[in-house]
């Protein structure tokens, strides 16, 4: 079992959840309206003002034979339109009731 | 879920909520009536009152002067004037516009009662006339006729005025100049005396001749029958045959006193149409009902008339008071299809996709049909001014459209689904549309508020442009992006045709953007450079073309109709006043081919003609309606022409008074000074009004002055000596009954022919009653049967009768009025009274006034420019509170002088003069001004937030909101060019105002593009340079 946590640019907007859905993955868990910017370049989301857009995130904890699948699907996602701004990170779950 | 989002997500119920509204708009359109003005009441109160037996100066004294002092305390009265003449007071009361007429009759009534009982003994009850607008006639008509013209009245009394009066909305018709048949019996006095007959007498015999009488029934047999005596005469001829007396058994018939004429009324009104006797029907409309229905359905009902008249009875119209209400509003849609259009062509252009362009286009039906339901819901018209409100809405209604639009497109090409693009890219800018818009509505909302005349012109100008403003911010909210997220992606396929036709335009574009940066760039590092030689400019239009600075109230406006008012000498006989009128028709005809129709009269119409009572009118004074045609049609305007009638007039020593006016007055007539000169002294205020009048008339300001005081009308009085009376056994009132007998006759009875009643009056013969020695032979009958001639108890006397006394609030005065001839302005012909008053000797209790026309422009001035001043606060607080800022705003108001050096250029160069309508242009353009401010501003903010140096900033919101700013300016510019240009019937109203929005704006724009950035840097680097200098201090302190 893998954790992945997606930060997506709110334009995506259902998509993620889609793309979820083809890999027949069920569970999630969503935020809405958050702040964030990356940790290189483009454009910070911070709903405000001088930078109006802002970030959803999801995290969904998925087997491990379908976590590479998704992983590489959000980064052909992302390299659609490198603009909006999408990051993807995944880890190790350890145990879970 | 945001509004945007609700839109984007249910697009059927967002396109079913704005068709509903543009259904509603247009069912409005179709059952909106149209008008040449916004509605406004009455709102002058007439009192009148009769004093009969007194002369001019008792009613003054004891009538007028009551009433004055009672009347003084109504509330809402703006003027109280009055003409004492003989046996009438009249007291005109007016309110402030805007006063509620009825609230203001019956205070009148509560003040009138309170003296009722201390007015003086044989004057009348006062009572209360109401006058406004709708009191003018709508219609003029005249029927000329060529057999028929001996019962033309009749005629028209029964075919035509009877079923037009039916018509809805149709009030009072009143026909003059149509001869009256009348019997006449004329005497032969000396044979009258030989026999002992008296008018009286006579009268009293044919009226017991001329009666049927029912006798009751009789029984005869089984049956019954009624019995009559009918002794009413069959044929006037009869009428010979009456026995006036039988003496020493010869029988006295009629015929050998007397000659009967079976003719015309005499000394009546007599009226001319195209040199042909006629009659002018008058049709005045009932008030408050809507003259162009009116008119359509009284022409409706005329078509279906005209058959039944005789043959050689014609009906034309004179004058049509809806034609230049309809061509005006023509004129307007005109302008209103071709802003439209140039609008769209704009967005095009700019845009580059079709698709796009309708999105935007698509808002403005929306917006204009959702304001209709506002004029269709109160119960509004569809006129100049509302219609003016729809054509400056256009060019502003895309404005937010297109910042919506042109945010989405950015989305859509960063890769968003259309769907997203078109609710974020909403979401962001919508704060700033929404304060965009308040910002107009701060320009917009007080000129609801206004009170007086301009109040009653632009309410509905400022509710309907608020009304499209806020409809069309909700579109560009909701439908917009719904639209957006339907027909727009981020991959538009581009045609080569497209790429040859763009490719050029868009490199353009840039190129211009290019260069604006650069110009930025250099401008604001040189700021001091910048911001002084905006000074200069500013202070070199100002001086050049301030102080020379025309001002005026309205324009003049050509409806294609004259009406010229001639007074001849006051005892001037008719006969001699129908062969000048004849004379100068025949004249006006051959020097101005463009008359329609002319029609004329004169005469003092009959007591029945609720029109022709109310004007000013005598057998010395000629009435002319000219009409002219639609100015489409003509070389030479109204005003042209008014001036050669004018000239012509002058010709004539006779003339005593020239007067020619264009229109039906109100608004878009020739603007005039009137010149109140208050004294109480009848000779010294004509002599300094007379000065004055002089001093006007040699100056080429005016064509035409009149005085408002008449001449002294000469009159013969009957002195009767009372001891002499008494000594006969007469007294006054029967003397003066049977004076009057003679010269004016007494109607002795009705002759009846297939069911109307004609008079029949007995009356001396024409040769007996045509000199003062005639007068003095009337003969008088005592009781006693002899007879007595008037000289022989009284005395002939030519006498003056003193004009009528005219005061205003309570004292005497009398006005100079003169009209400010073609191509000189207002002012300039009050700056020329004002030196001829310098001029004028005069005394020191008399004082002199300018009103009228000046008096109403002033008060609007003054109106409008509080108004103003209001507005630029709002406006500012408005900006102020979107910025969170007191510096951007305020850099943004530099955009608001330089609005004013654009009018002040553009007025100047085309030499028009101020008038309200241009002030409603700088009004307007306050709001429109400060919006690519704005613009431009909130991006180098968003720059600086993101981390830019003002200056970067700067130039970055340059390069950036060009495109913008330029767009919506020239939707809002070119979409005022066409009323700027406009030629069409009625555009002189609406000309001046297109023309300050185009200049100011223009101007305004070129300059505040270079100076805005240049200040903000001066205000935003003093500020970096403070917010370093304290960091420094906290890390010296650190």
């Amino acid at each position: 079992m893998k954790a992945i946590f997606v930060a997506y640019n709110q334009a995506y907007g259902d998509e993620i959840v889609e793309l979820l859905d083809e890999f027949g993955q069920r569970g999630f868990t969503q935020w809405q309206d958050i702040q964030g910017r990356g940790g290189v370049d483009g454009e910070p989301h911070y709903g405000n003002h001088a930078w109006p857009t802002q970030n959803y995130a999801m995290l969904a904890i998925v087997p491990d034979d379908k976590a590479q699948d998704l992983l590489k699907a959000l980064r052909e996602k992302d390299e659609a339109y490198p603009d909006l701004g999408l990051r993807a990170f995944s880890w190790n779950i350890e145990q879970a009731i | 879920m945001s509004i945007y989002r609700s839109a984007v997500n249910n697009p059927v119920t967002t396109l079913l909520i704005f068709l509903a509204f543009a259904i509603f708009g247009v069912f409005s359109l179709v059952n909106t009536s149209i008008a040449q003005f916004p509605d406004f009441d009455a709102n002058v109160v007439m009192v009148m009152s009769s004093y009969p037996g007194a002369s001019a100066s008792d009613v003054e004294n004891n009538l007028t002067k009551l009433l004055e002092n009672t009347l003084n305390g109504v509330a809402n009265l703006k003027n109280l004037s009055s003409r004492s003449k003989e046996n009438t007071s009249i007291i005109i009361l007016e309110f402030e516009y805007g006063t509620d007429i009825d609230d203001a009759c019956n205070d009148i009534r509560d003040k009138l009662d309170l003296v009722n009982t201390a007015l003086p003994d044989g004057a009348s009850v006062p009572v209360l006339f109401k006058f406004g607008m709708d009191d003018m006639p709508v219609l003029i008509l005249s029927a000329t006729a060529d057999q028929s013209i001996s019962g033309l009245d009749k005629i028209l009394d029964d075919k035509l005025v009877t079923p037009l009066g039916r018509v809805n909305g149709v009030g009072t018709i009143s026909v003059s100049g149509a001869p009256a048949r009348e019997i006449f019996v004329y005497c032969d006095p000396n044979k009258l005396a030989s026999y002992g007959l008296s008018i009286a007498g006579i009268s009293q015999i044919i009226a017991a001749e001329n009666r049927n009488v029912p006798s009751g029934n009789i029984d005869i047999g089984n049956e019954t029958f009624t019995l009559r005596v009918e002794k009413e005469f069959k044929d006037p001829s009869e009428l010979y045959d009456v026995v006036l007396s039988s003496r020493n058994g010869q029988i006295v018939y009629l015929r050998d006193v007397a000659t009967i004429i079976d003719g015309q009324e005499e000394k009546t009104e007599e009226s001319f149409t195209n040199g042909v006797r006629s009659a002018m029907i008058a049709v005045q409309k009932q008030s408050g009902a809507n003259t162009v229905n009116v008119i359509k359905s009284a022409k409706k009902k005329l078509k279906a008339i005209e058959p039944s008249l005789p043959s050689d009875v014609k009906v034309s119209v004179v004058v049509d008071g809806s034609e230049n209400i309809i061509n005006s509003i023509n004129s307007l849609k005109e302008t209103i299809a071709i802003t439209l259009l140039v609008v769209m062509l704009v967005v095009f252009i700019f845009l580059g996709r079709w698709r796009a362009t309708f999105i935007i286009v698509l808002s403005i039906p929306i917006a204009l049909l959702g304001s209709l339901v506002y004029l269709y819901a109160t119960g509004n018209t569809l006129n100049i001014i509302s219609m003016s409100a729809l054509s400056i809405a256009i060019g502003m209604v895309v404005d937010d459209a297109i910042v919506v639009l042109e945010n989405i497109s950015t989305h859509l090409e960063r890769g968003e689904k259309p769907k997203e693009a078109a609710v974020h890219g909403t979401s962001e800018v919508g704060i700033s549309v929404i304060a965009s818009t308040l910002t107009m509505l701060c320009v917009f909302l007080p000129l609801t508020m206004v009170s007086g005349m301009a109040g009653i012109m632009f309410k509905q100008l400022g509710w309907i442009v608020s009304i499209i403003m806020i409809i069309s911010t909700t579109a560009a909210l909701t439908p917009v992006p719904m639209l957006c997220s339907l027909f727009l992606n981020n991959k538009h396929k581009t045609g080569k045709l497209y790429t040859a036709f763009f490719t050029p335009i868009d490199r353009a574009l840039n190129w211009i953007s290019e260069v604006y940066a650069k110009v930025i760039a250099w401008a604001v590092v040189h700021r001091k450079t910048v911001v002084f030689s905006a000074l200069a400019i500013f202070v070199a239009v100002i001086a050049i073309f301030g102080p020379g600075m025309k001002t005026e109230y309205f324009p003049n406006s050509d409806s294609g109709r004259l009406s010229v008012s001639i007074t001849l000498p006051v005892s001037t006989e008719q006969t001699v006043t129908a062969e000048f009128a004849r004379n100068f028709a025949e004249r006006l005809k051959q020097e101005i081919p463009e008359i329609k129709v002319l029609q004329y009269r004169y005469g003092t119409p009959s007591s029945s003609n609720v029109w022709g009572s109310m004007q000013n009118n005598g057998s010395y004074i000629i009435s002319m309606n000219v009409n002219l045609g639609s100015m489409e049609n003509r070389e030479r305007s109204a005003s042209e022409i008014a001036d050669i009638i004018h000239k012509d007039l002058r010709e004539y020593p006779e003339v005593k008074k020239g007067t020619v006016s264009e229109g039906m007055g109100g608004i878009g007539g020739a603007s005039s000074v009137t010149l109140e000169i208050y004294g109480y002294d009848f000779d010294e205020t004509d002599r300094v009004a007379s000065a004055i009048k002089n001093g006007m008339l040699a100056n080429e300001n005016f064509t035409q002055v009149v005085l408002s005081r008449d001449d002294y009308t000469p009159e013969y009085q009957v002195d009767f000596d009372r001891t002499k009376l008494a000594l006969n056994g007469l007294n006054s009132t029967t003397a003066a009954a049977g004076f009057s007998a003679a010269m004016s006759g007494s109607v002795a009875s009705l002759y009846r022919e297939e069911g109307e009643e004609y008079n029949i009056r007995v009356i001396y013969d024409k040769h007996f009653r045509s000199s003062v020695q005639d007068i003095e032979n009337i003969i008088l009958y005592t009781p006693t049967g002899s007879s007595v001639k008037v000289k022989e108890v009284g005395t002939v006397v030519e006498s003056k009768v003193p004009p009528t006394i005219e005061r205003k609030n309570r004292e005497r005065y009398i006005t100079v009025t003169g009209i400010v001839s073609r191509g000189h302005a207002l002012s300039e012909a009050v700056e020329a009274t004002n030196s001829i008053i310098a001029a004028t000797d005069i005394p020191n209790n008399i004082s002199t006034e300018i009103s009228g026309d000046f008096e109403e422009q002033q008060k609007m001035f003054r109106n409008l420019i509080m108004l103003m001043a209001l507005i630029i606060i709002l406006v500012y607080m408005v900006m102020a509170s979107q910025f969170e800022s007191y510096m951007s705003p305020f850099v943004i108001m530099f955009s608001v002088p330089f609005a004013f050096v654009g009018v002040f250029l553009g007025l100047g160069i085309t030499g028009t003069a101020m008038g309200v309508m241009a002030m409603i242009g700088i009004i307007i353009l306050l709001g429109i001004v400060v919006k690519n401010g704005i613009v431009l501003i909130d991006y180098t903010i968003l720059m600086r937030e993101r981390g830019m140096s003002a200056v970067e900033a700067s130039i970055t919101a340059a390069r950036s909101r060009l495109r913008p700013i330029l767009m919506t300016t020239l939707t809002t510019v070119l979409g005022m060019l066409p009323m700027a240009l406009g030629r069409g019937e009625g555009s002189e109203l609406w000309r001046s105002l297109g023309m300050t929005v185009c200049w100011g704006l223009t101007f305004s724009t070129l300059i505040t593009l270079v100076l805005i950035p240049s200040v903000y840097c001066i205000f935003a680097t003093r500020e970096e340079r403070k917010k370093a200098r304290k960091a420094n201090g906290a890390t010296v302190k650190a």
